[in-house]
């Protein structure tokens, strides 16, 4: 196990490399500079601030600038809020994501998981139909479309909630909703789709045989081994979950990093994409290592190839 | 066993959630108007508090409250009022000013604000290192021009403290908008000291701006900044004129989604918002809680006078006139901007449009096509195309105008939509035919909006020229007699009008939402806002 973890951490070296070197070439490929404005700065202006921040230095020196400081995690200056550095930005905003990502987490699983299980537990009936019926149906509805829908009905209607910000607990409610229920209704499907799988095989009918009762058959031999698609899925959700959504993030007006993911690449704010890229990619990799020692532990057949 | 204790926990945090939004509750926005604290929600995110680095609306709104220049303009009538400077005088030459400050302004840490200040900040305005995008505006001062371009020291600049109290500016030539200037965020006061403590006060990337850190001579100090989530000032108790400051509190949130803002306004948790989405316009029109304030900015085509067939003046006014901007106004903009004529809006100080313009003639628009040698039995029209960066505003406007262009002329253009950078990096280079633009004064002066036309200068992105114009320009700028400045105007718009090196399709209309509460709520074609005299109804006292 240890030897997995040492071997997966090596190589995200040179992963997080390759993700970083294309992102800094796709950044500086992409029209426009992070100086361009609807009404330009003067051009000795502009050559002021270029220059302040090396951009008038050759594109490989650049790159080379750029490895150095990422070698001793310094991400750089936010050419956006040339008061504040990337780190300091990542760091201020990407806890309000976690934050909201575990709550959505917590929500996708249990609808998830819950409606998987209900749906698989009878195949073809009105439960099965009906559980999957609405997870095709949270599927179909993008987070910018059940968004304003909650928001609308709960906010603005019954009024139990604000319709924007993030200064109270409650003010988490819908946006983790939002977010939950459309990675839910994935798991939903994922999760009745491998219990089937699972219910019809050997071992099944030797618990059975052996007198373990549905429940306890279903949910214990079951479960565990349908859930390994589920976790492999988590994998890179849980990372995506976690550092935000733009569009959740812009419609209930969340401070958290989601958004810089969209508006840096915009700005052309270099630093904070290649920053907010980097981090992305170490997260997927840390995530996608926990999601194979959870299937390791699941299933003891791959800890002995690990 | 397991299912029922799963169904327990969903059961309970089902509860939990309905219960935390159950209680009934009064609005943020009444609540805070009883506790004296306007929230406003502020557009797009501020990117800086530096008033020297700042470059747009959003960082100045903020920044009138938290600073305050030698002089205010009143809210209104934009004319220049008392700020830190109690009075001043100026020389017979036009030439020399000098500004008595108030000798009880303070900094919001209690220091007093000093002329060496005022000297210290304008000279740093102009560091070239700084990069200030605004620092063209204080060029009228002595030297200005030569200290940023590092030709001369700072030492050199037309400013002196003659005392602690006493400032004196010396200009280049007399400048009628001189006082405006000084109420602009560039003019404002930083210290020296609070700057030095947080690194080198001549170039960016100082933490000096952040709350706990700066410290501000305005009605307001800074409370707390956190990107993308809010501004907050709390009222500066140092400020001279204190006991005018009615308000708290200002908490500044940066909502850059229309429907965002407008769905927190009807959950009651704005006082003000930015603006009012284009599909809420009808909804809003007659409410007394609307602004549509008449702004200094317009949105406009500009052509690239070097690609043919557009190098004909022909050409581009027919194409000018068979636009029907009072359709495209009234129908696309649901009326909330003004139809142009010209491209200077009407209402901007010293500016009396000519009689001529550009209005709707598709008639007169066939002819002068046909002069130009295009029509049914004539030349083909060569493909062009429109463009303009994503927007929920330009494609709809893009589209009427290519609709009006195959009606009326038998035209057929294409519309190009690239994304923002890609737009900006392809007008900046020419790479055009038609482009969308804008643009907004930073000062109330037609000037500002005819520089976009000056030949040579990098603004003017449609490598149109005309010698006449530049004389009109510059006699404008070298003479402070207001009835020759108004002629010379005049007449540089009648050029743009006959030339047509630009379409102006509308002038824009400030719209957004008030609530009753907030009183003394001035509108002002610039959109300064004079927050320190703003009230809300029902605060405790």
């Amino acid at each position: 196990m240890a030897r997995l973890i040492f071997r997966r951490l090596l190589e995200a070296i040179p992963i997080l490399w390759i993700v970083a070197t294309l992102a800094f070439l796709l950044a500086r490929a992409a029209p426009g500079g992070p100086f361009d404005r609807e009404s330009p700065l003067p051009p000795e202006v502009k050559a002021a601030v270029e220059a302040h921040y090396g951009l008038d230095k050759p594109l490989i020196e650049q790159y080379g600038a750029f490895l150095k400081n990422l070698a001793t995690a310094n991400l750089g200056p936010s050419y956006k809020y040339p008061g504040w550095s990337v780190q300091e930005l990542i760091a201020d905003k990407f806890p309000v994501s976690l934050e909201l990502g575990l709550w959505a987490l917590v929500v996708a699983l249990i609808v998830g998981l819950g409606a998987g299980l209900l749906a698989a537990s009878r195949p073809n009936s009105p439960r099965d139909h009906g559980a999957m019926g609405l997870a095709v149906v949270g599927i179909c509805l993008p987070t910018f479309v059940l968004a304003p829908l909650l928001l609308w009905v709960f906010a603005i209607k019954l009024g139990w909630f604000n319709a924007m910000g993030y200064a109270s607990g409650a003010d988490i409610v819908l946006p983790a909703l939002t977010l939950g229920l459309y990675f839910g209704a994935f798991i939903a499907r994922l999760t009745r789709g491998s219990m089937l799988e699972v219910r019809n095989q050997d071992f099944m009918r030797t618990a059975r045989a052996k007198g373990a009762g549905f429940s306890r058959a279903y949910l214990l031999h079951a479960t565990r081994n349908a859930l390994g698609s589920v976790v492999s899925y988590l994998g890179p959700t849980v990372a995506g979950l976690l550092t935000g959504s733009f569009v959740v993030e812009t419609v209930f007006q969340i401070p958290g990093l989601g958004r810089f993911f969209v508006s840096a690449a915009l700005d052309r704010d270099y630093p904070m994409v290649l920053g907010t890229v980097v981090f992305y990619a170490a997260l997927i990799l840390l995530c996608n290592l926990l999601a194979d020692l959870a299937l390791a532990w699941l299933n003891p057949r791959l800890r002995k190839n690990g | 066993m397991r299912a029922r204790i799963l169904n327990c926990f969903l059961f309970a945090a089902a509860l939990c959630l309905l219960c935390v939004g159950c209680a009934p509750k009064e609005t943020q926005a009444l609540e805070a108007a009883r506790q004296g604290v306007l929230i406003i929600g502020n557009g797009t995110d501020p990117e800086d508090l530096d008033p020297h680095i700042i470059t747009g609306l959003p960082e100045a709104h903020i920044l009138w409250g938290l600073f305050e220049g030698l002089v205010n303009l009143d809210g209104k009538t934009l004319a220049p009022i008392p700020g830190a400077a109690e009075r001043w005088e100026v020389s017979e030459d036009k030439k020399t000013y000098r500004f008595f400050l108030n000798e009880n302004a303070k900094w919001s840490d209690g220091v007093p604000v000093s002329a060496r200040d005022f000297e210290f900040s304008l000279a740093r305005a102009l560091t070239p290192s700084l990069g200030s995008k605004y620092a063209a505006m204080l060029f009228c001062i002595k030297n200005a021009r030569d200290v940023f371009s590092g030709k001369q020291a700072p030492s050199a600049l037309g400013v002196k403290a003659l005392d602690e109290h006493t400032l004196e500016i010396e200009l280049e030539r007399p400048t009628a908008g001189f006082l405006a200037i000084l109420a602009n965020p560039i003019a404002f006061p930083v210290r020296e000291d609070v700057l030095r403590a947080h690194g080198d006060p001549f170039t960016r990337g100082s933490r000096w701006t952040r709350a706990g850190n700066l410290v501000s001579n305005g009605p307001f100090s800074l409370a707390y900044w956190s990107v993308n989530d809010k501004v907050e000032l709390r009222k500066n108790p140092h400020y001279w004129d204190a006991d005018k400051v009615s308000l708290n509190a200002i908490r500044f949130l940066p909502i850059s989604d229309q429907t965002t803002e407008e769905r927190a306004w009807r959950a009651g948790q704005l006082h003000l918002t930015d603006s009012i989405p284009l599909n809420k316009i009808d909804r809003y029109r007659d409410e007394p809680c609307a602004r549509f304030a008449p702004w200094l900015g317009s949105y406009y085509y500009i052509f690239n006078t070097q690609r043919p067939p557009l190098d004909d003046p022909k050409v581009r006014r027919a194409l000018a006139l068979a636009i029907d901007k009072d359709a495209i106004v009234r129908v696309v903009l649901k009326g909330a901007h003004i139809p142009a004529r010209h491209f200077v809006p009407e209402g901007t100080a010293d500016f009396f449009p000519p009689q001529t313009g550009l209005g709707h003639d598709p008639e007169l628009a066939r002819r002068l096509l046909a002069e130009a040698g295009y029509g049914a039995d004539k030349k083909e029209f060569p493909s062009l195309s429109i463009l303009y960066n994503t927007s929920d505003m330009h494609r709809p406007v893009a589209q009427a105008v290519q609709a009006m262009w195959k009606k009326e002329l038998g035209i057929d253009v294409a519309l190009l939509n690239v994304s923002w950078g890609a737009y900006l990096s392809m007008r900046g280079e020419g790479d055009f035919d038609i482009a969308r633009a804008s643009w907004v004064a930073d000062i109330n002066d037609p000037a500002n909006f005819f520089e976009n036309f000056r030949g040579g200068n990098p603004l003017n992105r449609t490598s149109w020229k005309s010698e006449r114009f530049d004389e009109l320009l510059q006699q404008a700028e070298r003479t402070d007699d207001n009835a020759r400045r108004t002629r010379a105007f005049a007449q540089a718009e009648e050029i743009l009008d006959d030339e047509t090196p630009l379409i102006p399709i509308f002038h824009y209309n400030r719209a957004y939402l008030v609530r009753p509460e907030v009183k003394n709520w001035d509108t002002n074609i610039l959109d300064q806002r004079p927050l320190k005299f703003v009230r809300l109804e029902g605060a405790q006292e």
